[in-house]
């Protein structure tokens, strides 16, 4: 495991210019944005940064030398998980610090809690994103990935939206007294009886997901022949 | 140290089915042309493939029940396959002491030098011939009980195929109980350092003999058609046709050369016993 970590961080610090493009970005994105918006995109990047090493493992045939070392292929599979949780909190650590600070430099006061309340919800959502792409990373390939994730994206959001507009609008306009009181629970009753039990339930809800991704990409890897 | 039992692998329509082992402190070289097998007979001692049949057993193991810490006494360089080209020798230096007990960090990154491998290079700009060093070099930084290397001389010129050669030598010289399986489709490599050598083709085991009997009494004869028509071929195991007639490959040299004292007889190389018994007829 720790040879494998070795391995992973030197794939990721030795590309300097793409850090320091990453950060620039990230900076530009805060002083562009309002409150911790950029906290969701930080923690998405460090996920996909750390998925990516799959692919640098992948590159050039390297997968059959990489399980000639004394790793096994569950080992590797922990690894990828523990290396995607340690980005996503380094992620969130890094986006809410620099948030902060750029809140202090444009308004003079630290971001507010409802700001970071919403970066909370994200984190789960992106721990969520990356649990959905490690199996595929594992069994397709980078390349193929790449192509499932995009269609999947797109499927999930569009749910995603409709469903959001449904009970916020349209349901509720009809006039239906269910789904007024449906609309009422979501934007004041949930919100502010359990403002901070949402995130928590949220990160519960991921890290079950998460395990789920674990046991199916451990049952990937162990079928593959390489 | 390792025993392959009628291992079976199926790709489509091509099947192989080897039996061979590996006696402790033993060289062997397997040997057979593009495609015979060689590739996959390793995949599955190293457990990179499932095998449809057979057994694999490897340090009296199971291959499929090796732990990590079992993993620790092989050594493996694969011909096309190694780090990804994002890391740096100092990198690979650093991810071998962290992963081996008995990595000696400084004295893999001093053979680097020597081979001409820069430290802070990423190892995608390296050429065939330093990536190939770089692999046998990383099979050969700890103090491997098993040594597997598929094709390791590949590609390469004479000058970095020797050097690679020697490396393999020197790590000879001071692990004497190693045992190593090497496949090559190089003669030259293997004739002057393996023990015994196996001839693949078609997936099967052809011949498995010791390589000093293989160069000392196997030998070939070139023939015409009416010569070999009257060739007594009680020794002969295989033949090629040729242009001028025929290319015989016989395990008793010396019997051709006491009876039939009109034939040339040469001696056997690995060169010959590819080229005519996987190439040709067997008797």
């Amino acid at each position: 495991m720790k040879g494998l970590m070795i391995k992973d961080l030197r794939l990721l610090f030795n590309q300097k210019k793409t850090w320091i493009m990453y950060v620039l970005l990230c900076v530009m994105m805060g002083f562009s944005t309002q409150g911790a918006f950029m906290v969701g995109y930080t923690v998405m990047l460090c996920g996909v940064l750390g998925i990516s090493t799959i692919s640098y493992d992948q590159a050039e045939n390297g997968m059959p030398f990489l399980f000639t070392l004394p790793i096994d292929r569950q080992g590797y599979v922990r690894e990828k998980y523990l290396l995607c949780l340690m980005m996503e909190a380094a992620g969130a650590v890094f986006g809410l610090t620099v948030c902060e600070i750029i809140s202090l430099i444009k308004t003079g006061i630290l971001v507010s809690m409802d700001d970071i309340h919403s970066a909370l919800i994200v984190i789960p959502v992106m721990l969520c994103l990356i649990s959905f792409m490690i199996p595929i990373n594992l069994k397709y390939g980078a390349e193929k990935a790449r192509l499932v994730m995009m269609i999947s994206y797109g499927i999930v959001g569009a749910v995603v939206a409709l469903v959001a507009v449904l009970v916020q609008d349209i349901l509720p306009s009809a006039g239906h007294p269910f789904f007024v009181k449906l609309k009422v629970f979501f934007d004041e009753t949930l919100g502010a009886t359990y403002f901070w039990t949402i995130p928590a339930v949220l990160a519960v809800i991921a890290l079950g997901i998460m395990y789920l991704s674990y046991r199916i990409s451990r049952k990937v890897i162990t079928e593959k022949e390489f | 140290m390792v025993k392959i039992d009628h291992l079976v692998k199926r790709y489509g329509d091509f099947t192989l089915d080897v039996s061979m082992e590996i006696p402790r402190g033993n060289m062997t070289g397997l040997v057979g042309r593009n495609g015979a097998g060689k590739t996959t007979t390793i995949k599955a001692l190293l457990g990179l493939i499932r095998a449809d049949g057979g057994s694999v057993t490897v340090m009296g193991k199971d291959v499929a029940l090796l732990t990590p810490e079992d993993r620790k006494k092989i050594g493996a360089a694969l011909s096309e396959s190694g780090f990804s080209g994002m890391l740096r020798v100092r990198d690979v230096a650093d991810i071998l002491a962290a992963m081996y007990d008995d990595a000696d960090r400084e004295g893999f990154l001093g053979l680097c030098r020597r081979f001409g491998l820069p430290e802070d290079k990423p190892v995608r700009e390296f050429s065939t011939g330093m990536k190939a060093k770089l692999r046998v070099l990383t099979a050969l930084s700890h103090s491997a009980d098993l040594l597997i290397m598929d094709e390791p001389t590949a590609g390469l010129d004479i000058e970095a195929r020797n050097e690679i050669l020697d490396m393999i030598r020197d790590f000879l010289a001071s692990n004497e109980d190693c045992s190593i399986l090497i496949s090559s489709h190089i003669s030259s490599d293997l004739e002057n350092l393996c023990d015994d050598i196996y001839l693949i083709n078609n997936g099967r085991i052809i011949l498995h003999e010791e390589t000093d009997r293989l160069l000392d009494s196997y030998g070939v004869m070139r023939v015409d058609e009416d010569t070999y028509s009257g060739l007594d071929k009680q020794h002969i195991l295989a033949v090629r046709k040729e242009n001028f007639g025929y290319s015989c490959f016989a395990d008793d040299r010396r019997y051709y050369e006491e009876n039939c004292p009109g034939i040339v007889i040469q001696k056997g190389s690995i060169d010959d016993l590819i080229l005519i018994m996987a190439g040709g007829e067997l008797l």
